[in-house]
């Protein structure tokens, strides 16, 4: 619907559009030259300073003419428009709408909100010891300014689009056109404009959309609160999906070995980086099959055990009244109870429950005979090392796969564990990220990418390099990905 | 997307059908096992096996004993071990036995009732040492090791270490397999002694009883034929190529006593077999290398020449070597330093001997022509 030429009646339409909006204020305002305004906007929503200075007093004081004031007025931003859905869209958008007598359209003064943002804070999700601080925070033009002010080139692109059909959601795609694979954009846009009327509340929405498999076990799209890290992935060519009201940032395409990266492996030496890695990629697998591979070996494989192991293993066991699968199943079940409700208690609380579920639960049972030392040992080192995986939506597939390998081992043993693997294997080859193999570069084999895998290359052979997956001179393996979403 | 579907399906058939149909056949508990560490095999008479066990005690007890030893006896050996279970109230659990003990009755009428009982089942070990022991298996389990409170363990142990004083053979199932099927068909088996503690081999209380190397049994197509001295198969793992590391004294100044230890690090054996005139003539090339640990004689040191170092030791290793081979010619008749398997390696045809006809080629026509040289290491020795 469009206004007309009568303020009044265009008074009426948006009174009628936004009728029990309470927070919305309609101010008229007549001159003396006879001429009438409607001004219009969100009570909570804009700043009264900016609003009585730049607004009200020009207009009142007649220093601004209908003709004049779309040029004269002291606002960064304004703009004229007929469309009432755009008017009200604005005003709750933090913007002043100016309906003016005898016109058939309305000026739009933004960059007058006025509502509280969250400061800029040190990441919480992925805190690092050295390198920026900074976070992303629920404001979409801060958090695009964190991402503007490290990519000083015409080249980083940034496109804003409305979606969800209430929440209308302001969401900007990020990416560097001279790097980034072309199709790949256009196809991060076809799927975007799919689900544009969707209510989207979060980045894990987003993922959820968008991404390839949604009902893998496995991420395929990586979600970070870190302005480094999204800077660092547009540079690889890959493309940033940023929200308003929203502090995480969605990076697609994103392959497995991209959750175990954090940025901390470049801001220290490669050395130390690698190290570290190193010990990321076992801890993943320690946390999958370690409860599983200790219920096989010593219900099922006791002779793959050391001999002085074994024996150390069977008098912990003397006295235990539950099997060695159901032990380690309920110890597994009561640490993920233990953690949940850690996670959700304020912090004082969360840490006395933490104390009294590693001290009663762990200690006392042992003490009780319900179950031996090891699986207690067993239970707490995949505690810790199921958190040496950065990426918290990877943390979440290896409880899942600790659990099916957990069950497998207590049917066949070592067996099991295999059968398990082999299966994961499969399904993570058979993965796609936007059309990317998710276990690239490993698989397909991609050896100009390798550098930064297992081991983190030195800085010198990776910058200046953009990674080869997702840039414009790896092709191949995007090529098929629009018939893959189809 | 139906295709992906009845994948699906068949991918979950799959592994539903694998896990319930392999089921829980093979699942036992810790808790119900009885971890056997060593076992004795005898022959009680013509138509009698005993074996006896000693298995781990799990449980969390003030007990000082750490294991628990059974015995039970059988018209076969697998009947013997299966008769345990009567008086054992925990599954035998095979695949973490160390070692086995062979009775002297036994060793002498033949052990391939106990190598069949080993090698057929999957479960027991073909990396099991076997030993002779100079009382019963039972005597062995219940005497104490040094360090370890399961003598199975120690010795095991003392098997492993006796290497660095290059006796002993270290025998298991395999080894001992492959040297009676080879042309030789003679093979080494260790022999443990059980010592007494207070040196007075009175007491009846085993615990005060240890274990030491003794001697090494040689056997000849599986039955016991002879003795040799444990420091005599330093000279036969010479010869074997067997050798990591050994200790040897010297007489240096022919003080008639041994004044200058040698340390043996390293040690390379050629043997060069060769026939002439009916004759076999085993040309053995032994290079040592190794350094002075100790010298005690009264002569200056500084006056000692390194040749005068090489003469004596090849002298006496010489003499060890031949001293050791005429033994076997004359007092055991069997090639068990396995001379006989590098002569069929280069005359092939020789395969097709048997056991016997070598045993007695071996004792009329063999000669070993040992040449032995040693590099003495030294602090500041420059190698060129």
């Amino acid at each position: 619907m469009n206004l007309v030429y009568n303020l009044k009646k265009n008074k009426c339409i948006l009174k009628s559009e936004l009728m029990d909006c309470e927070d919305v204020v309609f101010r008229d305002i007549a001159i003396d030259g006879g001429k009438s305004f409607c001004i219009i906007y969100a009570a909570q929503m804009v700043d009264k300073q900016l609003l009585t200075t730049n607004i009200l007093k020009p207009i009142i004081h007649g220093e601004l003419s209908s003709e004049s004031i779309k040029d004269v007025i002291p606002s960064g931003q304004v703009e004229e428009s007929s469309l009432i859905e755009e008017c009200t869209c604005k005003i709750f958008n933090g913007a002043a709408v100016v309906l003016i007598d005898n016109e058939d359209y309305a000026i739009i003064i933004d960059g007058i909100s006025g509502y509280k943002n969250r400061s800029i804070m040190p990441s919480e999700a992925e805190p690092t010891v050295k390198g920026p601080k900074d976070s992303f925070t629920e404001s979409l033009f801060t958090n695009m300014s964190l991402v503007r002010k490290r990519l000083l080139n015409k080249h980083c692109k940034c496109k804003i689009m409305k979606m969800g059909k209430y929440t209308q959601n302001s969401t900007a795609v990020m990416y560097i056109d001279a790097i980034a694979n072309a199709k790949m954009v256009d196809e991060v846009f076809r799927r975007l404009n799919a689900v544009k009327n969707e209510e989207i509340l979060s980045g894990n929405y987003i993922e959820e959309f968008i991404a390839d498999s949604p009902n893998s076990l496995y991420p395929t799209a990586l979600i970070s609160d870190r302005p480094d890290r999204v800077v660092a992935s547009l540079l690889d060519g890959r493309v940033a999906i940023l929200q308003d009201n929203n502090p995480d940032a969605v990076i697609v395409p994103s392959i497995f070995i991209d959750f175990f990266k954090t940025p901390d492996d470049y801001y220290e030496k490669y050395w130390v980086s690698t190290l570290f890695r190193f010990i990321r990629y076992m801890g993943f697998l320690v946390t999958i099959f370690l409860p599983s591979i200790y219920i096989a070996v010593t219900t099922f494989n006791q002779e793959l055990l050391p001999t002085s192991l074994i024996i150390t293993l069977a008098k912990q066991r003397d006295g235990v009244p539950l099997p060695a699968s159901l032990e380690t199943f309920l110890m597994y079940v009561s640490f993920l109870a233990i953690r949940e409700a850690g996670t959700r208690l304020p912090r004082g609380v969360g840490e006395t429950v933490s104390i009294v579920g590693g001290i009663i639960v762990g200690d006392a049972s042992v003490r009780a005979g319900l179950v031996s030392p090891a699986v207690v040992v067993i239970t707490a080192l995949t505690g810790i090392t199921s958190f040496l995986t950065p990426s918290t939506q990877l943390t979440s597939v290896t409880g899942y796969l600790k659990f099916i390998s957990l069950i497998a081992s207590s049917f066949i043993g070592i067996w099991g564990i295999f059968l398990v693997f082999i299966i994961n294997m499969g399904h993570i080859e058979y993965l796609r990220s936007f059309g990317v193999p998710y276990m690239s570069p490993v698989s397909p084999l991609v050896i100009e990418d390798l550098d930064d895998l297992l081991f983190r290359a030195p800085v010198w052979e990776l910058t200046n390099k953009p990674f080869f997956l997702f840039s414009n001179k790896y092709k191949s393996h995007i090529e098929h990905m629009s018939k893959m979403k189809k | 997307m139906i295709i992906i579907k009845r994948k699906f399906i068949i991918v979950l058939f799959m592994v539903i059908i694998s896990l319930t149909i392999c089921g829980c056949w093979n699942h036992n508990e810790l808790n119900s096992l009885g971890i056997i560490l060593g076992a004795g095999i005898e022959k009680i008479d013509p138509d009698t096996y005993e074996v006896t066990i000693q298995t781990i005690k799990d449980v969390n007890e003030n007990t000082k004993d750490e294991y628990i030893i059974t015995s039970a006896k059988g018209r076969t050996v697998f009947e013997a071990d299966r008769n345990i279970s009567l008086n054992l109230s925990r599954k035998n659990y095979w695949p973490h036995t160390k070692i086995a003990i062979l009775g002297h009755q036994l060793a002498e009428d033949g052990i391939l009732p106990a190598v069949d009982f080993f090698i057929r089942e999957p479960q027991r070990r073909v990396n099991v040492n076997f030993i002779l022991c100079n009382d019963t298996s039972e005597a062995l389990f219940s005497s104490t090791g040094d360090y370890d409170s399961v003598s199975s363990l120690s010795v095991l142990k003392i098997i492993d270490e006796s290497k660095y004083n290059g006796y002993g053979i270290n025998t298991n199932i395999v080894k001992l397999v492959e040297e009676s099927e080879s042309l030789t068909g003679a093979a080494l088996i260790d022999e443990i002694k059980i010592l007494s503690k207070n040196n007075q081999g009175s007491s009846a209380n085993m615990h005060n009883k240890s274990i030491a190397l003794n001697r090494v049994g040689v056997f000849y197509k599986y039955k016991l034929v002879g003795y040799i001295p444990a420091k005599d198969t330093l000279f036969v793992n010479l010869i074997r190529n067997n050798i990591k590391n050994a200790v040897f004294p010297i007489d240096i100044n022919n003080e008639g006593k041994d004044t200058m230890t040698i340390e043996i690090s390293k040690s390379s054996t050629k043997i060069n077999p060769i026939i002439e005139n009916g004759n076999y003539i085993a040309d053995v090339d032994i290079k040592i290398k190794g350094k002075i640990a100790e010298y005690s004689g009264k002569k200056d040191i500084q006056k000692i020449t390194q040749e005068d170092i090489n003469e004596s030791f090849k002298n006496k290793m010489e003499g060890g070597i031949n001293r050791v081979f005429d033994g076997a010619k004359s007092e055991i008749g069997v090639d068990f330093f396995n001379i006989g398997n590098k002569f069929a390696n280069k005359f092939p045809y020789l395969l097709k001997l048997s056991q016997d006809e070598w045993k007695e080629i071996f004792i009329k026509n063999v000669v070993i022509r040992p040449h032995v040289t040693i590099d003495i290491d030294y602090t500041g020795k420059i190698n060129q």
